[in-house]
């Protein structure tokens, strides 16, 4: 009944565990494609991007230790390299880095997801 | 370097934990789910220490489903024979009223050689002298002997009054006294220093004691 119980709770726990990794990755990724999306705009509309882009390396910062937390810290070093590549790089490649950052940081999130893809 | 130690000192931390709450059994005696986890166990532990990009909780949570599963299994063992011998089979009589049944071996894949080892590693080194030999679930054989190659018991001897079984416990380990084995044996603190006069408590390297008052000290070595 003991070991039972103990079980119960390790279950408990886990799926605290699980349902708050989902939620935080979801929620950051979200936030830095919302964020991404508006540079993306404000760089087609010939607008000054700085400010946007500020906010996401800003955002970044924060999300990346708890993100360190849950997911593969490599993904999340590539994401960081990229957010770096989208503000310091040529206004020539920013789509294109930018349409890299965002698949990276969707793939981040689709990872957690539960799908046939990610537990094959 | 300073992240490996603490990942080391964190996933041992929650390894011991499992381990301790899947129970006690030693590796020989165990059945073949709890030998499957316990490897497990010990292969995913070493997956967050090789590789720093891994995050610590993801092998602390597979561990922890790993033992999750474990009980359950085993509670659920303990409730249904279906589920009890779903799991970890059967055991089987490979020699009955001193005859080896040549179909169960091969039903168990074992062959004739491996079941002599066996018998060897038992102490046993003719078969004539075995009635029944039980393969058991974990790979072990339970040997009965043939009684007239059993070896003598005092229960043989009907008009010998034997004693009956007690059970040692420590009372003082490496000159510290052990209160809860006191407490088992129904003894004060002032009995056991009479019981141990003239040494010290201090002094003892490993006491026992039993409800018949028989004790055993082995007093600490003096330093040279």
């Amino acid at each position: 009944m003991k070991r039972l119980i103990i079980a119960v709770v390790l279950i408990i726990f886990v799926a605290g565990l699980i349902l708050t990794s989902v939620y935080t990755i979801d929620h950051c990724c979200t936030s830095l494609l919302d964020t991404l999306s508006l540079c993306e705009e404000e760089f087609k509309a010939e607008k000054n991007t700085a400010p946007s882009l500020s906010k996401l390396l800003s955002q970044w910062e924060s999300y990346e230790p708890v993100l360190m937390i849950f997911a593969n810290h490599s993904s999340l070093e590539e994401i960081g390299y990229s957010i770096a590549r989208v503000r310091l790089g040529d206004s020539e490649d920013f789509l294109k880095e930018s349409a890299e950052l965002k698949e990276r940081i969707h793939h981040l999130k689709i990872s957690e997801k539960f799908s046939l893809k990610t537990i094959t | 370097m300073i992240i490996t130690v603490i990942r080391t000192a964190v996933v041992y931390f929650f390894v011991t934990l499992a381990i301790r709450l899947m129970g006690k059994r030693q590796i020989g005696d165990m059945q073949p789910n709890e030998l499957v986890i316990t490897l497990l166990i010990s292969e995913i532990a070493a997956i967050p220490l090789q590789d720093n990009s891994q995050p610590v909780l993801n092998g602390i949570v597979a561990i922890f489903i790993l033992v999750i599963l474990e009980i359950i299994l085993s509670v659920l063992a303990m409730k249904s024979i279906k589920i009890r011998k779903l799991m970890s089979g059967n055991s089987a009589v490979v020699i009955k009223n001193g005859v080896i049944d040549q179909k169960m071996l091969k039903k168990v894949r074992l062959t004739v050689i491996d079941l002599i080892e066996l018998l060897r590693g038992q102490g046993y080194f003719k078969i004539e002298e075995i009635a029944f030999a039980v393969l058991e679930v974990n790979g072990n054989l339970s040997v009965v002997e043939k009684s007239q190659f059993r070896p003598l018991q005092t229960g043989d001897l009907k008009h010998i009054k034997v004693e009956k079984a007690t059970l040692p416990l420590p009372v003082i380990s490496d000159g510290k006294i052990i209160y809860e084995s006191l407490s088992s044996l129904n003894i004060t603190l002032s009995e056991l220093k009479k019981k141990l006069s003239p040494h010290l408590p201090e002094d003892v390297f490993l006491m026992t004691l039993d409800r018949n008052g028989e004790k055993e000290v082995i007093m600490k070595e003096k330093e040279r």
